[in-house]
């Protein structure tokens, strides 16, 4: 097997944000060395000199809209994997919202085999917590667990508290965290923005902080009677936040995450009705936005992610109330958070990085995405001071649904490692 | 003056000297309607398309009529008449009409923004004749032109909107159209159909009607509809009627000389007693045909003056 060594990279150390220049050594798909040069034959190494770019390990991106199976018109496992890679991410958490929806070791199985074969990314699966759409039934987690699964979704349904409870006590028993949305497409009611005043302005009908507050506490709550760790996906408001806090210093097990988009977009952006915007939560405002920004500093937001939903341009190709929910945004998802944490709000760029990569593993029970030798070569070599505007000529997913086009952004991947195999863009 | 717009979507994005250039408009149209034979010329030869993708019969006869005065032909459209009943979706629907040929397209929908959302994918005009609870821009006008011709201006004159402020997309225009002309303009009803923020429009919320009665020169009646009760908006039609209903009883509280609109269609003994909506105060009548009037006035703006550009 061929040996490619990445020379002179700058390490990034999560912790310090110390930046070591160091050679990374790769062979067989696994990091077999880190700060040398292996001594073989010139022509059976090949060298790649990354010097002045920094190595970010184990970008992981949460609840991804893979499309396969089911969806292959909005995405696929290629596509995916490809956009995944551009937007420096090593591994996806994927939802288990398909078709066939991922309630049993069967379909599991099915879905992991599609991510075999050359030009795919790493997964780590996420599972529907119930059978079907009945909700009467919880779908085999331990057997799910034994397969990779990392934690099971209520898919942004309201389950009944008795259901509840005994999911959460069965999901800690075999510790494994419950991922809870506050709100899903069709839990959502008439609701497309926020109920604020761009709402008010355009006549759109609104979704209320108090729902996604009771939403949140509802789920908390059971989280704090069972001792059972919930992951809530979806954040966006200053009220949630403040529940939160209060919830995390009781000692709740409960993680939060927000999505890229309420980093870089408020309720305004609505205004004109730009179909782009529409998502769930849905974009609140800027004082929102201000309290997301401090929460994400001082840790009560454990992680971003992209919340990449595609949708094939027919489904978007409608009037802002009819069409979908969801914007693609895994083909820039580090240049955005990169932009927007590091460029405009001064974060040090390791707690940029934390919160794409350490702190989503540590949530969802992963190894470290820290490189070591005999773990798998995951790893994304990205230049800071490359800067280029997001356009639909350098778009992997099959997604156009964006409002992040002829948006400028830096630090944008020049080579993503997934298992040693080498995207370079 | 210039005129700028390829679309009517809403009366938002309209300047005062705009919006009384419609209505100065729509007054020149008007005697062509006291006429014998009411038509003119203007656009002969070309067809104007009515979407109505929500039942309507005063605004659809009226753009109508409009279209018939301007000389242009309609066809009118009614979503249970059209392929979107088949599943056709609303871009392929307007796409096929602009290839066959059509002028302009005139669009009703429920949902907030469609009329935005056509323009956005057409190249010929496209006029707003009400989205969800968006815009209602030719009833702003037409409203607008009814008060200007009762009082040479509406500048410096208060005005009440009374009923569900928060789904009404004529309260809307007419916030939009008659404070950027200067008038005052105060919104009120059942705090449960009041939305937060419409102060952002330039509206003042008042919590009863009485407050402002006793000083207004207009009230906008609005219609209410019977599901927002089954929806708990409010407990019953019969306390809407004595909160916020205009009864001859609150009426005696108004100026002497206090205009009366209604968009229609009435709900007699709601919104509205019978003998106030047929009482002497009222333009209801003249809303009406009015409503013709703006609507020609649009129709030329947009499709004969943009043609000549």
């Amino acid at each position: 097997m061929r040996t490619t060594v990445f020379l002179d990279g700058k390490l990034l150390d999560p912790q310090t944000g110390k930046l070591d220049i160091t050679n990374i050594v790769v062979s067989n798909g696994a990091v077999i060395g880190i700060g040398y040069v292996p001594d073989e034959k010139e022509d059976e190494i090949e060298k790649i000199n990354i010097a002045g770019k920094w190595i970010l390990p184990g970008i992981t991106d949460v609840n991804t809209m893979v499309g396969e199976p089911g969806y292959s018109e909005n995405e696929t496992v290629l596509s995916v994997s490809r956009a995944a890679a551009h937007g420096g991410v090593t591994r996806l958490i994927p939802s288990p919202e398909l078709s066939p929806q991922l309630d049993n070791t069967e379909k599991l199985a099915g879905f992991l085999r599609q991510f075999d074969g050359p030009g795919t990314i790493s997964v780590s699966p996420m599972v529907s917590l119930m059978v079907g759409n009945t909700g009467e039934e919880m779908s085999e987690v331990a057997r799910l667990k034994a397969l990779g699964t990392v934690a099971a979704s209520d898919l942004g349904q309201q389950l009944p508290a008795a259901v509840l409870k005994n999911a959460y006590k069965y999901l800690d028993m075999i510790q494994m965290p419950l991922v809870a949305h506050p709100f899903a497409a069709n839990t959502v009611g008439r609701g497309v923005v926020h109920a604020g005043d761009v709402a008010t302005m355009l006549g759109l009908p609104g979704i209320s902080v108090a729902e996604e507050v009771t939403r949140i506490s509802r789920v908390g709550e059971w989280a704090a009677e069972t001792g059972a760790a919930v992951i809530i996906l979806g954040i966006s408001s200053a009220r949630a936040i403040d529940l939160v806090a209060h919830l995390k210093q009781q000692g709740v097990r409960i993680s939060v995450g927000v999505s890229i988009q309420h980093c870089w977009f408020t309720h305004q952006q609505v205004d004109g009705f730009d179909v782009n915007y529409k998502v769930l939560p849905p974009l609140r405002t800027d004082a929102d936005q201000a309290v997301i920004r401090r929460a994400l500093q001082d840790g009560v937001i454990d992680f971003i992610y992209a919340d990449h939903r595609p949708w094939v341009l027919d489904r978007k190709r409608e009037d802002f109330c009819t069409s979908e929910f969801g914007v693609s945004s895994l083909d820039c998802f580090w240049p955005l958070v990169y932009t927007k944490l590091v460029s405009e709000w001064e974060f040090p760029p390791a707690l940029a990085y934390r919160l794409v990569s350490t702190n989503v593993c540590e949530t969802f029970g992963l190894p470290s995405p820290a490189l070591a030798i005999g773990k798998a070569a995951n790893f994304t070599v990205v230049d800071p001071t490359k800067t280029e505007t997001v356009s639909t000529e350098r778009w992997f997913s099959l997604g156009k649904n964006s409002g992040y086009f002829g948006k400028t952004l830096s630090g944008w991947s020049v080579l993503t490692v997934v298992n040693g195999q080498i995207y370079r863009f | 003056m210039n005129w700028r717009h390829t679309d009517l979507l809403g009366l938002r994005f309209f300047s005062k000297a705009e919006l009384l250039s419609v209505v100065d408009q729509a007054i020149a149209m008007k005697a062509v309607l006291d006429r014998p034979i009411k038509q003119v010329p203007t656009l002969r030869g070309r067809t104007v398309v009515n979407l109505f993708f929500e039942p309507s019969t005063r605004t659809r006869v009226s753009f109508e009529l409009a279209i018939k005065a301007m000389g242009a032909s309609s066809i009118t459209i009614s979503k249970d008449s059209s392929s979107v009943k088949k599943g056709e979706t609303l871009f392929d629907t307007v796409k096929n009409l602009q290839a066959m040929g059509v002028s302009g397209v005139i669009i009703r929908h429920a949902n907030s923004g469609a009329p935005h959302f056509v323009a956005e994918h057409l190249d010929i005009p496209v006029i707003n004749a009400g989205d969800g609870y968006n815009e209602h821009p030719t009833q702003g006008l037409l409203d607008l032109m009814t008060l200007i011709e009762r009082w040479g201006t509406v500048e410096g004159k208060k005005i009440l909107i009374l009923g569900d402020i928060a789904h009404s997309r004529v309260a809307r225009s007419n916030i939009w159209a008659l404070t950027k002309c200067g008038a005052t303009v105060y919104v009120s009803g059942p705090k449960s159909l009041l939305p937060g923020g419409i102060e952002k429009l330039g509206a003042i919320p008042v919590s009863h009607p009485a407050l402002v009665l006793p000083e207004v020169d207009a009230v906008n009646v609005l219609r209410v509809q019977y599901e927002r009760q089954t929806a708990g908006f409010f407990p019953s039609i019969q306390e809407y009627r004595l909160l916020f209903g205009l009864t001859a009883d609150k009426l005696k509280m108004a100026k002497p000389d206090l205009v009366i609109l209604h968009p229609g269609p009435m709900n007699r003994g709601i919104e509205i007693d019978s003998d106030v909506a047929d009482g002497p105060q009222n333009v209801i009548m003249d809303q009406v045909k009015n409503g013709i009037a703006v609507r020609m006035a649009v129709l030329y703006l947009l499709l004969a003056k943009g043609g000549e550009q």
